[in-house]
């Protein structure tokens, strides 16, 4: 499907390569939160040159593609920005002064303010997402839940299988259409077309329910049912690494709530 | 639930049990008919067994009731009993027999779980709660069962569809049980892929570690290997049960009847009569034309009869297409390079090559459905009659509804094609597109042309069905019928046969001879050696090149792949110099 | 010679068999997929529109809590699906990144709700439709505390009955229908939801 992004990996051994996923994710939970309780956007932009810094030096995840993977959000980071800004509870403040006047929109100077920050919170939470999954794969995620935090592991590991066998559906769905092309079903004008797509959906995830059946008896076979306590073939520790990145990130956390500029 | 594993220590081997059924039947909930019925033999501990019956005959069924999953996975009633070993299979819970009893699918892309491939052979140990010493030790020893040593870290997504089913089989030889159920294990496969798979059934057979269960239509390979035969009929009834050498001439009968394949030892003259004759006179005129075929230039448009090709025949023409898929990580992903094929009116063409050559990409390019990077494809319809010849076109700007009256593509999954809500219907829709004879679909007098088509196909009995509900080897002949009411100019067929059984394979040649007298142009992805001979031509991709073009004489007589024997015959080597009739 | 019936007792229909987990997973990243592709490409165009008329797309990040439990109707199938689709569409980079796992999480819960008070018994349209509009509520105080938090109390409660009302139409009708669809299509035999 040449719609989504490419799988973003790491290309070289980095710090954040060696901690657990669990570990980095609750690092990244602690920059959200921080980036989330005020309206100040010097909190975000603090924030958002750390996360660049990390990203560069540790995160082993070749930093040519990260602009290209951002991209896509830029669209939506200015909306939402341009919204709040028009929109703000601020800008019906008579004690503030009016900064700007679009017809009969009134804007102040706190309503900007806000409005950046939560544009850059966007940001934020975009760059600290690729800090968390991007150092490691789904199957090391799923072993660092379960065995660090206990997550159910037939929901862990079933999941795991899904997301494996998930890439299958984009295949399905461009064979689907070809199919119907070539059956002189293809749609002509747009109640057709929209008819037409809820028909290749269908078809995809009734494909997409045999294929998940198949793989459950497949993994049935092999005792994942079985009702014992299910070992782990790759050990996973917390080691030091995870400390010092979760400290490091509280640290980095609260130079950016409470130093004042 | 923390319990200790209980049937035997971990890490140890389970010994291999006999098998014994006694008025084995299942009924699917929600079916009226048994899947099986009253199967009654015994299988001794650590003989081979070969599970032979047509299409729907409940061979899967059986393996999964080895297994267990029917009836503790799966909704439905059960009948008789069936016991592994010293384990009555109804009343053990499935994970004491999953620790005894391995069983491998069709498909690999659906067993497998994880991503590498150390991972992978763990994850069943895993399950079974071995202690990670006990894994560490272990994983490396079943890869290196399979062959596979040296592949732990790869991811396998990259491994070749050989590869990907051997592993299979090392997830479950990992967990050393001492049942192995092997459902059609080599479908799908490139012949070097089924060779090696049935090479290491071969070992494993001689050892003599396993009772093994063994479901597989490429007979020519399976049989070799057997000890022991179960014949099945298309009611789920058993028809014989015997030693391999010593199988009686009625109950032969009784399965060539019930359009199973039958082994060519069992029969003397062939596996099937109008396979063996199509496959005959296709022998005999390449025979005629193979030395002239062999010396001309493959990129030379072909001659037929000894003729120059009439150039208004020509009905497809794709010169140097060079197709490329976006890729995942870094770069292009090639997947044609320079391709060009010519296929004339009334000819039919096998297309050949490894997994992953590109065969159903010049499918899809040949139909529009994939834009080539360099190079063109055109084609046209046959002209009717009086007609002009129309030029030839583009078929990826031809309207959807001029497509259908001039290629029809029958995929590998045939699923996905499917766009009514009955069979009737699906072949209905495929008509009415195409301009041909419609039905209502009411099943009044109109629809006489789509219930004769589902009959030619052994479908009269599912016109009313929904298509997804059926089984696979049914979706395949509804795809095709769905062709037979307006036949295309050029038909693209992807895999036709595999997973069919005799009388389904017939059905598809027979539909195959009727459109080349015709004249439409036939081009056949396969990975069966057995239908090259009824081909007019060969074309032999290897990694999105033309390796091949000519007859199929020439082809079987220097196949352009190294190992050049699977490609030939299609045969994988048993163990035919030992007789395997003795239990030590 | 003995005869067997499977067929399950009540309590045993509460149970996930892996077929269960693997289904909702597998549809659930097909959601998260889903999901990736309407915020980048659909929503970011519907936000230029404004918060109310964008919350009016907002029902289709609730899918997978009404359409995964009716289809396995087991406990907890609006949490694990949301949870997944969330947790797939911030591996691809979506614009709401670690959020999406909380949002989903609140709107799983909302539908889950709703499933609970009915004991996993009931399975009809109006089942849907409520446990959407519970979704919708989960999903409206996620964003009025998230995203909105700056907005006049007027504007809050016209975003909180549009992602409402959005969730109604879009998961209630919607996710009933395309379930029903899916029955049809003799897909679900081996579920609950398919007899
Ligand atoms: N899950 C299922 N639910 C209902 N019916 C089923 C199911 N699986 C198989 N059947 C039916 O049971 C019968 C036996 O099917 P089975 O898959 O065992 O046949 P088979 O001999 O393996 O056929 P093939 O060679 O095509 O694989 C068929 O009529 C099939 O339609
Ligand atoms: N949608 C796709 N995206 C990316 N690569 C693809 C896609 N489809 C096929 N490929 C790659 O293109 C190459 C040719 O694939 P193709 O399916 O044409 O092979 P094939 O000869 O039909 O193989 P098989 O015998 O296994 O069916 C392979 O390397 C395959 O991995
Ligand atoms: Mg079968
Ligand atoms: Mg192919």
């Amino acid at each position: 499907m040449s719609v989504l992004p490419a799988a973003l990996q790491p290309t070289r051994d980095a710090f954040l390569t060696r901690t657990t996923p669990a570990a980095r994710l609750v690092a990244g939970v602690v920059w959200l939160v921080a980036s989330v309780v005020t309206l100040d956007p010097i909190v975000p932009v603090r924030l958002a040159v750390a996360a660049i810094v990390v990203l560069w030096l540790w995160s082993g995840l070749p930093m040519r593609r990260i602009p290209g993977r951002l991209a896509p959000l830029g669209f939506a980071v200015l909306s939402l920005t341009v919204f709040s800004i028009l929109l703000s509870s601020a800008n019906g403040d008579r004690t503030l002064s009016t900064v700007a006047q679009i017809g009969p929109a009134r804007i102040t100077g706190p309503a900007i303010s806000a409005g950046i920050a939560v544009g850059l919170r966007v940001v934020v939470i975009a760059l600290t997402t690729l800090l968390v999954f991007g150092p490691s794969d789904p199957t090391r995620m799923a072993d660092s839940l379960v065995q660090q935090w206990h997550v159910p592991d037939r929901f862990a590991y079933g999941t795991l299988a899904a997301v494996r066998v998930a890439p299958f559906m984009a295949g399905d769905w461009a064979t689907i259409g070809a199919a119907r092309r070539l059956r002189g079903l293809a749609p002509r004008g747009p109640v057709a077309r929209v008819r037409e797509a809820g028909g290749r959906l269908l078809v995809m995830l009734v494909s997409s329910i045999r294929r998940a059946e198949r793989l459950a008896l497949a993994m049935d076979a092999r005792g994942f049912d079985s009702g014992l306590r299910r070992t782990h073939f790759r050990e996973v520790r917390t080691g030091w690494r995870d400390w010092l990145t979760i400290a490091a990130a509280i640290a980095v956390a609260a130079v950016a709530l409470f130093v004042p500029r | 639930m923390t319990e200790a594993p209980a049937g035997r220590p971990s890490g140890a081997a389970a010994a291999p049990p006999s098998i014994e059924a006694t008025g084995l039947g299942w009924t699917y909930a929600g079916r009226r008919r048994p899947a099986i019925e009253g199967l009654t033999f015994r299988l001794e501990a650590g003989r081979v067994l070969l599970v032979l019956g047509p299409s729907g005959s409940g061979k899967s069924t059986l393996a999964r009731a080895l297994a267990g999953l029917v009836p503790h996975v799966q909704p439905g009633s059960w009948q008789g009993s069936l016991r592994v070993g010293e384990l009555e299979v109804a009343d053990t819970p499935a994970r004491l027999l999953g620790e005894r009893i391995g069983l491998v699918f069709q498909d690999p892309d659906s067993q497998l779980v994880m991503t590498r491939v150390d991972d992978e052979v763990a994850f069943g140990l895993e399950n079974r709660a071995w202690s990670r010493t006990e894994m560490t030790a272990r994983v490396p020893l079943a890869l290196a069962q399979v062959g596979l040593s040296g592949f732990e870290h790869r991811s396998t997504v990259t491994l070749s569809g050989g590869e990907k089913q051997r592993l299979a089989i090392a997830d479950i030889l990992a967990a050393r049980p001492g049942l192995l159920v092997l459902d059609e294990p080599t479908a799908n496969l490139d012949p070097p892929g089924m060779y090696s798979v049935f090479e290491q059934l071969a070992v494993l057979a001689k050892r003599r570690e396993h009772t093994i269960v063994l479901i597989e239509h490429r007979l020519e390979a399976a049989l070799p290997l057997a000890d022991d035969v179960l014949l099945m009929d298309d009611g789920g009834h058993q028809l014989a049960f015997a030693p391999a050498g010593a199988v009686g001439r009625e109950a032969v009968e009784l399965l060539d009847r019930s359009g199973a394949w039958v082994p060519r030892a069992w029969t003397g003259a062939g596996t099937s009569r109008a396979v063996e004759r199509a496959t005959a006179r296709a022998v005999e005129r390449a025979k005629a034309r193979a030395v002239e075929r062999a010396t001309a230039p493959a990129s030379q448009p072909a001659a037929r009869g000894g003729r120059p090709a009439d150039p208004s025949a020509l009905l497809v023409e794709a010169t140097g297409v060079r197709l490329e898929y976006p890729a995942d990580t870094s770069g292009k992903r090639l997947a044609l390079d320079a391709v060009s094929v010519a296929v004339h009116s009334g000819e039919r063409i096998a297309l050949v090559g490894p997994n992953g050559a590109g065969k159903s990409s010049l499918l899809f390019a040949i139909a529009g459905l994939l834009r080539p990077a360099a190079g063109t494809v055109r084609l046209r319809a046959l002209p009717r009659n009086g007609e002009a010849v129309e030029p030839l076109r583009d078929p990826s700007r031809l309207r959807s509804s001029e497509i259908a009256a001039r290629i029809g593509l029958v995929f590998q999954d045939p699923e996905l094609g499917f766009v009514a809500g009955t069979a009737r219907d699906e072949v209905n829709a495929s008509a009415r597109a195409a301009g041909g004879r419609t039905g209502t679909g009411s099943g009044g007098p109109d629809d006489l042309g789509a219930d004769g088509a589902l009959a030619r196909f052994g479908l009269g009995h599912l016109a009313a069905e929904v298509p997804f509900a059926l089984s696979q080897g049914e979706q395949r002949r509804l795809s095709l019928a769905a062709l037979a009411l307006r036949p295309p100019a050029v038909l693209l067929l992807d895999e036709p046969t595999f997973g069919l059984d005799r009388r389904g394979t017939e059905a598809v040649l027979a539909l195959l001879d009727e459109g080349r007298t015709a004249g439409q142009a036939q081009i056949l992805a396969t990975h069966d050696p057995r239908l090259l001979p009824a081909c007019d031509r060969v074309v032999a991709l290897d990694r999105g090149r033309v390796v091949f073009d000519g007859s199929p004489a020439a082809f079987l007589a220097a196949p352009p792949f190294e190992p050049a024997e699977p490609w030939r015959d299609g045969v994988a080597p048993g163990p035919a110099s030992t007789p395997r009739t003795a239990v030590p | 010679m003995k005869a067997l019936e499977t067929t399950k007792p009540a309590a045993e229909l509460l149970r996930w068999r892996t077929v269960d987990i693997v289904v909702v997973a597998l549809l659930a990243v097909a959601f998260g997929v889903v999901f990736w592709a309407w915020g980048t490409y659909v929503w970011a165009w519907g936000s230029f529109l404004g918060p109310q008329t964008e919350s009016l797309l907002t029902g289709v990040w609730l899918l997978p809590a009404v359409v995964c439990p009716m289809i396995v109707r087991r406990p907890g199938a609006a949490l694990f699906g949301e949870l997944v689709a969330a947790i797939i569409s911030a591996l691809l980079g979506s614009y709401w990144g670690l959020d999406t796992l909380l949002s989903g999480l609140l709107q799983g819960a909302g539908a889950e709700v709703v499933f609970l008070i009915t004991m996993y018994r009931a399975w009809n349209p109006v089942v849907a439709v409520l446990a959407a509009a519970g979704a919708g509520i989960g999903e409206a105080i996620h964003d009025l505390i998230v995203n909105y938090p700056g907005l006049d109390d007027a504007g809050r409660a016209a975003i909180g009955a549009a992602e409402i009302v959005s969730a109604i139409v879009i998961v209630g009708i919607g996710g009933w229908l395309l379930v029903r669809a899916l029955r049809r299509t003799g897909a679900l035999q081996t579920f609950p939801s398919g007899g």
